[in-house]
C-alpha cells in the first residue's frame, strides 16, 4: 500500500484581474523527498508555492497533506507541520539574529529550555551560531537568509524518531544571496531535513542545483506544467532548451549520474 | 540597542522595577509641584490618613487626579504608538496616523461652534469630551471600513485612507473655525493644545480602566506583534491569527486614544518618541517594549504637565505644547545618534 505521507494537488488554478497565473496544476510531493520546480521568470512558481500556503485565493479540486485538506486547517494547527520560506524578507527592526529564529518556536509550546536546544541547532545546522547576539538589521544579505532558513528549521524541527509526524516545507529560492559553501551546506541541511518525513517542496533558479539535489522535478512555463517526475527523466537537453528558450547541452555527472546543464 | 536582548531578558525584573520607581518618582515630583506648595511630609502625613484638611482637599481633588490622568493618557498614547508601528511595520507610525486626533479634532470643532453651553455635560464630562471621542470613533471606523474587503484588511490601504480621512476631518475643522467667532476661535484653539486641568474623579477613573485594558489587550497579543514584523504571511505561517491582531490593535488606538484626545486634547510626540526610545533600550521585542513604553509616557506626560504648571506659574502653559517642545529635541538626538544610525 503506497503512502499516504505526502501532498497531492490536483488542478490547481490561480488568477488575478482575469490573467490566469496557474493552470490546472497537479502536484505531488511525498514526505521525505525533495520535489523542486523550476521554470524561467515569471512561470508562477512563486505563485505555485504562495497557493499552497495559503496566501494567495486559488481554486484546486484536490489540495490535501497526508489525506487531510490543506485548505481546512487552522491556523495554529497549519503552523506546526507546515512551514514557509518565501522571498521577500522585510524585517526592519532590530531584533537579534536569535531572536528571529526563536520566533520559529511560536507556534509550539515546549517550553523555554527545548526551545532554546532547537533554536541553537538549527542556528548550528545554518552556521549562524557566531552571529547569535548580533542585530538582524545589520547581517549582510546571505547571513540574513541563513537566519530566515534557521527560523524555518527551527518551525519543523524534532529531534527524536518517535516525533517525526510528516510535515511540509515550503521553500522559495532558499539559495539566494548564499556562496557556493553555503549553498551546499543548505542543500545537504535540507536533505537531512527531509529525511525526519519533511515534504521539501521548493524554487530553485539554478537548473543545476535542482539537477543534483531533488528526488522529483516539475517544470513550470507560463502557468501550466510542462513535465514532471524523476530528476534524470525529466531534465532532459531538448526539454530546458525548449523551457529557456535557449541553446542548452547537457552532460552526465561523472559520480552521480545526474544531468548537468552548459550555458 | 543599549542592553543587548539576552541581557534585557535576563535582567528584566529589574529594568521593570527600575522603570516603576522612576515612575513613581515622577508622580511624587507631580504632586508637590503648583501654585501652592506642598511638601513631601504632606504626602507622607495625607498617606497615613492625618494632616491639615485643607492641603488634603487639594490633594485629593486637584493634584491626585490630574497626577493619575497624566499616568493614564500617557501610557496609553505611549503603548497605542508602539503597537500602531508594529502593526504598521514602520517605526514612523504613529496613532494620529489613522485619524484618531484629526476626528477628535473635527468633532471637538463641531461641539464648540455649534452647540451652546459647551461647559456644561454630566457625569464630569463635558460635551466637547464626548464630540472629540465620537468624532475619533467614527473616523478610525471609516478609515478601518475602507481597508477592509473580503480578502482582509489591507494595511496600507488603512494607511492612506488614514491620510484621506485625516485631511477631510481637518477640512471639517477649518471649514468650522472660518465661521467661528473669537471667543469660540480661541476655545478650539485652547482646546486642540491639550491640557489635563479638567481632571476629576469620573475621567480618572475610566481613564484608567481604558487604559488598562487596552494594555491587557495588546500586551496578550505580543508575539503576534513581534511575529508580523517578519511579514504578514510570515506571521500567518507562524500560526498568528492576523486579523484579530489587525481588529484588536486598531480597537485599542481608536477607544484608547481617542479617550485620550477627547479629556487632554491632541498631545504630541508622546505615542511617536516614546517607543522609539524604549525600543532604543530593550530592543523591538514587544513583550519588552509594550510595559516599558507604558511607563514612560506616563513618566514623560507627568513631566510635561509637571513642566506646564510650574514654568510660568501661575499661568499654565498647553502640555501639548510642553510635549512638543520636548518631544521634539529628544527626537532629533535620538536621530543624531550612533547606535540609531545602525539600525
Amino acid at each position: 500500500m503506497p503512502s499516504t505521507d505526502r501532498l497531492v494537488v490536483n488542478k490547481l488554478s490561480c488568477g488575478v484581474d482575469n490573467k490566469m497565473l496557474l493552470r490546472g496544476i497537479d502536484l505531488l510531493a511525498n514526505c521525505g523527498e525533495i520535489t523542486t520546480v523550476i521554470g524561467p521568470n515569471g512561470a508562477g512558481k512563486s505563485t505555485l508555492l504562495k497557493a499552497i500556503a495559503g496566501d494567495i485565493a486559488c481554486s484546486a479540486a484536490q489540495m490535501d497533506f497526508c489525506n487531510q485538506d490543506l485548505r481546512a486547517w487552522k491556523v495554529e494547527q497549519r503552523a506546526c507541520a507546515l512551514a514557509v520560506l518565501s522571498q521577500e524578507n522585510s524585517l526592519e527592526f532590530p531584533f537579534s539574529c536569535e531572536e528571529v529564529v526563536a520566533m520559529g518556536r511560536l507556534p509550539h509550546s515546549s517550553g523555554r529550555k527545548k526551545d532554546r536546544q532547537v533554536v541553537m541547532a538549527a542556528m548550528a545546522k545554518m552556521d549562524i551560531t557566531h552571529l547569535e547576539k548580533r542585530l538582524y538589521t545589520q547581517l549582510s544579505g546571505g547571513e540574513k537568509q541563513r537566519t530566515q532558513l534557521a527560523r524555518v528549521f527551527s518551525q519543523l524541527w524534532t529531534e527524536e524518531q518517535s516525533e517525526h509526524k510528516p510535515r511540509l516545507l515550503l521553500l522559495d529560492e532558499p539559495t539566494a544571496y548564499l556562496d557556493l559553501g553555503h549553498q551546499q551546506q543548505l542543500m545537504r541541511a535540507i536533505r537531512a531535513f527531509a529525511e525526519t518525513k519533511v515534504a521539501v517542496l521548493m524554487v530553485l533558479h539554478d537548473v543545476n542545483l535542482a539537477a543534483q539535489y531533488s528526488d522529483k522535478v516539475l517544470v513550470l512555463n507560463e502557468g501550466e506544467c510542462m513535465a514532471s517526475g524523476e530528476t534524470a527523466e525529466v531534465l532532459s537537453k531538448a526539454l530546458l532548451s525548449e523551457l529557456f528558450a535557449a541553446e542548452l547541452s547537457t552532460l552526465q555527472h561523472p559520480e552521480s549520474k545526474r544531468p548537468l546543464v552548459f550555458i | 540597542m543599549l542592553i543587548p536582548p539576552h541581557l534585557v531578558d535576563k535582567y528584566w525584573a529589574l529594568i521593570l522595577s527600575l522603570a516603576v520607581f522612576v515612575l513613581m518618582c515622577a508622580a511624587l515630583v507631580s504632586l508637590v509641584h503648583g501654585p501652592l506648595l506642598i511638601e513631601l511630609k504632606d504626602i507622607a502625613l495625607w498617606l497615613s490618613g492625618g494632616g491639615d484638611s485643607s492641603l488634603n482637599i487639594i490633594i485629593e481633588q486637584l493634584r491626585l487626579p490630574r497626577t493619575l490622568l497624566a499616568i493614564a493618557v500617557g501610557s496609553v498614547l505611549a503603548m497605542s504608538g508602539a503597537a500602531t508601528q508594529g502593526l504598521f511595520r514602520n517605526p514612523l507610525a504613529d496613532p494620529s496616523l489613522v485619524g484618531v486626533s484629526a476626528g477628535a479634532s473635527a468633532g471637538a470643532a463641531l461641539v464648540i461652534v455649534l452647540l451652546h453651553n459647551t461647559n456644561t455635560g454630566i457625569w464630569g464630562f463635558t460635551f466637547i469630551s464626548f464630540g472629540a471621542f465620537v468624532g475619533s470613533l467614527a473616523v478610525v471606523s471609516f478609515v478601518y471600513k475602507l481597508a477592509t474587503s473580503r480578502s482582509g484588511t489591507r494595511v496600507s490601504t488603512m494607511l492612506l485612507a488614514g491620510i484621506a480621512f485625516t485631511f477631510l476631518a481637518g477640512s471639517i475643522t477649518g471649514l468650522l473655525e472660518f465661521f467661528a467667532d473669537n471667543d469660540r476661535l480661541r476655545r478650539l484653539s485652547l482646546w486642540r493644545m491639550g491640557g489635563l486641568e479638567t481632571a476629576n474623579l469620573y475621567s480618572v477613573v475610566l481613564m484608567l480602566l481604558v487604559s488598562g485594558i487596552c494594555f491587557v489587550v495588546l500586551y496578550t497579543q505580543k508575539h503576534a506583534l513581534n511575529a508580523i514584523l517578519l511579514g504578514e504571511s510570515e506571521a500567518r505561517h507562524l500560526g498568528m491569527n492576523v486579523h484579530f491582531l489587525k481588529r484588536s490593535v486598531i480597537l485599542c488606538v481608536a477607544a484608547g486614544v481617542g479617550l485620550a484626545v477627547a479629556l487632554s486634547g491632541t498631545i504630541a510626540f508622546i505615542g511617536l518618541v516614546v517607543p522609539h526610545a524604549a525600543r532604543l533600550l530593550v530592543g523591538p521585542n514587544h513583550r519588552f517594549l509594550l510595559p516599558l513604553s507604558a511607563i514612560f509616557g506616563a513618566v514623560l506626560l507627568l513631566f510635561a504637565d509637571t513642566l506646564s504648571r510650574t514654568l510660568i506659574a501661575p499661568t499654565e502653559l498647553p502640555v501639548g505644547l510642553v510635549t512638543a517642545l520636548i518631544g521634539a529635541p529628544v527626537f532629533i538626538s535620538l536621530l543624531r545618534n550612533r547606535h540609531y544610525a545602525l539600525h
